[in-house]
């Protein structure tokens, strides 16, 4: 392939990571592109092992176990300084103290390792499963979820958890690695037009020449159903949250899932499948479009309106509803293909 | 009236004394000993000194990663990477054709 021919056509690169396929397109001649993936890699290989609760020795883990005021990367620092903002935007939907509670409903290794346990039901007996209210509760020992169980000092890097308190921030470690590296890439390497995309956190950026980002939204249902769309932008975030993945069975034999409600502490009971989110940022994104899920169609549509949220969302129910709240002007332009049965405008 | 103005007198006072023991709370974090320790030990120095670092406009974030001294990954003739570090079935990086044309590039975003 020629320098010319690069130079019009992004060079793709996939690998894994934080438990996750990573893809990177990069629009740029092949030894800076190849050079710049390497890079790629190395970030999230490196955000990994600071952030994964699965690794024994990571940044998150010690800090898990400390006692008082304890030194913090400028990276830890930066996430859960995004955090505690995040805390505040959701109203305590996102939070990440709920390390305890995801483990006592049986999210206590890796996805990969949890599906390897072997035990899983068909996929619709999962999804229409309910639980019963007997696993961990931090509400019945007086868990206040809407605000930080950690303090920060602002300029020193040092983090004073909550007697008690375990992170867990898996929430928003993706998207903002992805933002992260993303701007890094333009700004550094000078790499005029490529995306990030980390299991469907995506972070897009292009020129006038290079217009358009098509990113395909995977249905939750199969394709028969046809309920495909996608989304278009030059720049900017885009990413989808959801239960139809990591999902498993707890050991009563009851269906879980990762977005846990921090109001129960147990896995939410929700109508949404899955929710897609469109923005700026992928970190903010990614919170946005898990509280909707957490919160449910009718919570969800109330909370964004409260906050004048301007982002685009769309979301797809259990019964195949299709919702969406943004701009109605550019829906037919950067939803192709989809036909909300429920449109709401943002609020002015 | 005179029951309003108090009641009013009253709610000023509730938010009164809620804004100061938050101003109170944080006051009690910048001066206490147990941070200032903790501080000390882990930059050596005092917490009247902010860390040079904070004070220009470099990004933290990314000076501590450092990739270059990290970049240890390599490719071979057909494109693939060849992993010096790591497990293969983890961590093989991979290039394929791109699946966009000009102008107009390609992906997809899911649950994950």
């Amino acid at each position: 392939m020629s320098r010319t021919e690069q130079a019009v056509s992004p060079l793709r690169f996939c690998f894994y990571a934080m438990n996750t396929e990573v893809e990177v397109q990069l629009l740029a001649d092949r030894e800076q592109a190849e050079h710049a993936a390497c890079l790629v890699k190395n970030w999230f290989e490196t955000q990994e092992q600071r952030f994964s609760r699965f690794v024994a020795d990571s940044e998150l883990n010690r800090l898990n176990k400390s006692e008082g005021w304890v030194p913090v990367s400028a990276a830890m620092d930066e996430v859960l300084s995004l955090a505690y903002g995040y805390i505040g935007q959701t109203e305590g939907i996102f939070q990440p103290g709920i390390s305890q509670a995801l483990r006592s409903a049986g999210y206590d290794i890796s996805f990969e390792k949890m599906q390897q346990r072997g035990f899983q039901l068909p996929l619709l007996a999962r999804l229409f499963r309910t639980r019963e209210n007997e696993s961990f509760s931090m509400s019945e020992h007086g868990y206040d979820y809407s605000r930080p169980n950690w303090i920060q000092r602002e300029g020193s890097r040092m983090v004073h958890l909550d007697p008690g308190a375990e992170l867990d921030l898996g929430g928003i470690v993706k998207g903002w690695a992805v933002e992260r590296i993303a701007d890094w890439l333009q700004k550094t390497l000078k790499i005029t037009a490529g995306m990030i995309n980390a299991g469907g956190d995506v972070q897009v950026w292009g020129t006038k020449d290079h217009q358009h980002w098509t990113l395909e939204i995977k249905s939750p249902f199969s394709q028969e159903q046809g309920m495909n769309g996608a989304v278009r932008l030059q720049r900017g975030a885009v990413a989808t949250s959801g239960i139809t993945r990591r999902q498993w069975q707890d050991e009563h034999g009851l269906t879980a899932h990762h977005l846990i409600d921090p109001r129960t502490m147990e896995p939410s009971l929700t109508d949404i499948l899955q929710c897609t989110v469109v923005g700026q940022h992928a970190s903010q994104c990614e919170i946005i479009a898990k509280t909707v899920c957490i919160l449910g169609s009718a919570e969800a549509v109330n909370w964004l309106n409260r906050h004048y949220d301007r982002h685009d969302a769309l979301w797809i129910t259990r019964e195949g509803n299709v919702y969406f709240r943004g701009n109605t002007a550019t829906l037919a332009e950067c939803w192709p293909g989809f036909d909300p049965d429920h449109r709401f405008s943002l609020i002015e | 009236m005179a029951r309003r103005n108090r009641n009013q007198w009253r709610k000023w006072q509730a938010s009164a004394a809620a804004t100061l023991t938050v101003a109170a709370l944080f006051q009690y974090v910048r001066t206490s000993d147990a941070f200032d320790a903790a501080y000390a030990a882990a930059n050596g120095t005092d917490t009247g000194v902010t860390a040079s670092t904070q004070l220009d406009s470099r990004d933290d974030v990314m000076d501590e990663w450092s990739p270059d001294r990290k970049d240890q990954f390599s490719w071979d003739a057909d494109g693939d990477s060849v992993d010096q570090n790591q497990n293969q079935d983890q961590t093989k990086l991979f290039r394929s054709g791109s699946e966009s044309s000009r102008g107009h590039y390609q992906s997809h975003t899911g649950v994950s």
